[in-house]
């Protein structure tokens, strides 16, 4: 295993899709270097188990080189990606048939000061708490930092509709952890 | 009631409370945004973005198979219940045709392989990853007699085939049949001749000995050995049959400056055996083991292999094989390009262009050339060396040579990027290890994970024509993790055996 240091910065995003729906492992290899992390964030949100995440996101990558020449518009890749991954680990979390047991994994990189344990327990408690599709939007609002525009457009909701669950999920999330 | 923010005259309007309450809100989707990156970090692992993008795009074969199932309409869990139900069945039935003695389950070859090689004449085993050195046979290299020049694992890594001088004014060659642990079991005593070469049978019960004669110049710089007889030889060292080779043929020869492994090779399914380049430089040849008849793959193609370097693909159906290495024009007539890699398939057909020398202009630097090779277990890339010199003093005309490891997907056809790693990368594809690669000795692992090969560490080289440069194992990462790793040292010649583990 190795850390990839592919970036997509120097072609543009719609002429590396091109390339990797006509076969181009190489292309398709960028996509995966720029998306691959925030797929296996989102995929653990949702799914509550380090296990069922990398076999969502190995399925959500099938999934997207199959379906990758449907992608029209360029500026939907990284949102599609997402709740393609979000959607499998949903599906797997569900299939699974049982409450997930989360427990809260150590190590591993962070992306900034590390808040204390205490909350990220009450945060994998609260999420154990919710429906698969609720972890799901929270996964691609606060993991992936989609808008409800894009959230909608991939999960088949209005926007205004992903507003107000979005709305709904945050107010019980404050009660939970505390509003500091 | 509704709740008002404090105006001077100490009521508080709801103006205020709104925005107050929007800022908190806006710092608690701050602060969950942060805690759900921090609770999901355990997630992140680095990855080989290139192999799960291979994954990916192989996968779909196997999803698009199941996905015409869908379009029928089955529901996915009775296709589930009905491959259950197929694989029970297909149980049931080993069951019965196995009986009260079930086979044992063999699993996939893994754990670091073991290396048979060659050490001042005596023949040595150490683990892949360098455990367990041992000698287990001694040549007894005094004088004129050099002891052991070559050993051969046999497919199941079980025995050993070992090439022995007994020295004296005539070499005195035998071929000894060794257990793993270095006991001779059997012996073939071969006219005195140089020493020869080997290639086991895929089920181990044969072993193909090709006997060379002296060495000749051909008006170069190299001496080439032409293949005299080509037996086949029982594990108990006794000849069963002696091959007649194609008449029509030119001499097929073997030059010095390579080692030995490998310039014979059995096809997996075993109907074939590979046989060296000819000595005009045409032609293709393979043989049947059974002596019933011989083909040339390329009968009006030049196929200058000076190298020696033809190996068949895991598949069976194609073979690979270097063209011309050697420099520009040596050996190489007009029609081929030297330094390039090449396959045919087994049942005709063109020979297929996969890598070469690409001109860049540079008058100081001759064009990279590739030389050996090994196909990955899944018979979809090469491992592949490529060397080239760079002009030091153009006054003597000095060259000082670069060799690098690479890998080619056959598929793409093109060279792979290799990803960051702690080498020292030079352009793109490249590889960069340590030392020179000598030789077509490449290996990999079963697994695809790492690729074992011969290097000459700077300062230790030295030539010993016909018995192979006595140089380093390395092995690295095959997708440039890491830093190549020197697993023994001070090595004649080698071979590397993966054994399949036997579950009791």
């Amino acid at each position: 295993m190795i850390a990839s240091v592919v970036t997509i910065e120097t072609e543009a995003t719609g002429a590396i899709i091109e390339r990797a729906i006509a076969g181009d492992e190489v292309a398709f290899a960028r996509i995966v270097a720029a998306h691959h992390q925030d797929m296996a964030r989102i995929s653990y949100l949702v799914s509550g188990s380090l296990d069922l995440a990398e076999d969502a996101v190995q399925a959500a990558w099938a999934i997207a080189w199959r379906r990758l020449g449907t992608l029209r518009d360029p500026t939907r890749l990284r949102p599609w990606l997402m709740s393609v991954a979000a959607n499998e680990a949903r599906q797997m979390a569900r299939s699974s048939r049982r409450r997930t047991v989360r427990e809260l994994a150590v190590g591993g990189p962070t992306s900034s000061p590390r808040p204390d344990r205490a909350a990220l327990m009450d945060l994998g408690n609260a999420l154990a708490d919710l429906d698969p599709k609720d972890r799901m939007l929270i996964g691609l609002r606060y993991v992936a930092g989609l808008n409800s525009e894009a959230i909608g457009r991939e999960v088949g909701m209005s926007a205004s509709g992903v507003r107000v669950r979005l709305h709904r999920l945050r107010a019980r999330l404050r009660e939970e952890l505390g509003d500091e | 009631m509704s709740a008002s923010a404090c105006t001077a005259s100490g009521r508080v309007s709801e103006k205020s409370l709104a925005m107050s309450e929007r800022d908190r809100m806006d710092a608690f989707d701050t602060r969950l945004m942060a805690l759900a990156r921090a609770y999901t970090d355990p997630a992140v692992v680095p990855i080989d973005p290139l192999l799960t993008a291979r994954t990916a795009m192989a996968s779909t074969t196997r999803a698009g198979r199941l996905g015409r199932l869908w379009s029928f309409g089955l529901d996915r869990r009775l296709v589930r219940l009905l491959l259950l139900a197929a694989l029970l069945i297909a149980i049931a039935a080993l069951a019965v045709a196995v009986g009260t003695h079930p086979s044992p389950i063999v699993q996939p070859a893994s754990g670091p392989g073991r290396i048979v090689f060659i050490r001042a004449g005596d023949v040595f085993v150490v683990d892949g990853n360098g455990a367990n050195e041992r000698r287990i046979a001694r040549g007894g290299a005094e004088g004129t007699n050099r002891g052991y020049l070559t050993a051969l694992w046999s497919p199941d890594v079980r025995r050993i085939a070992a090439v022995r001088d007994g020295g004296g004014d005539v070499p005195a060659l035998r071929i000894d049949i060794l257990s793993a642990d270095g006991a001779v079991s059997s012996t073939l005593d071969l006219e005195p001749a140089e020493p020869p070469l080997l290639a086991w049978s895929p089920d181990g019960t044969e072993l193909a000995v090709a006997s060379l004669s002296q060495p000749s110049s051909n008006g170069n710089v190299l001496e080439r050995r032409s293949v005299v007889d080509l037996l086949i030889v029982g594990t108990n060292g006794a000849v069963k049959r002696k091959l007649d080779l194609p008449g029509e043929a030119p001499p097929f020869v073997v030059d010095e400056f390579f080692p030995h492994n490998r310039q014979i090779a059995w096809s997996p399914d075993g109907r074939w055996i590979s046989l060296p380049p000819t000595d005009s430089g045409r032609g293709f040849w393979v043989i049947s083991p059974d002596g019933s008849g011989w083909r040339d793959l390329l009968p009006s193609t030049i196929v200058t292999n000076l190298s020696g370097a033809k190996e068949w693909a895991p598949d069976g159906h194609r073979i690979g094989y270097v063209n011309g290495v050697g420099g520009s024009g040596v050996g190489c007539p007009d029609g081929c390009t030297p330094g390039s890699v090449w396959t045919v398939g087994f049942d005709g057909g063109p020979a297929t262009f996969m890598v070469g020398p690409t001109v860049d202009g540079d008058p100081t630097t001759e064009d990279e050339q590739f030389g050996a090779f090994a196909w990955s277990p899944d018979g979809q890339e090469m491992a592949i060396v490529s060397f080239r010199k760079t002009m030091e003093d153009r006054a003597t005309k000095s060259f000082s040579s670069v060799q690098s490891l690479q890998r080619f997907d056959t598929r793409l056809g093109r060279l792979l990027p290799v990803t960051s790693g702690t080498l020292a990368i030079r352009g793109e594809n490249v590889l960069t290890v340590t030392g020179d690669v000598v030789g077509p000795s490449l290996f990999w692992t079963p697994d695809g994970r790492r690729i074992f090969y011969a290097t000459n560490e700077p300062g230790v080289m030295t030539i010993d024509p016909g018995v192979g440069a006595p140089g380093s194992i390395a092995s690295i990462d095959a997708a440039g993790a890491g830093p190549s790793s020197i697993v023994v040292r001070d090595v004649q010649t080698y071979d590397i055996g993966f054994p399949a583990e036997t579950a009791p």
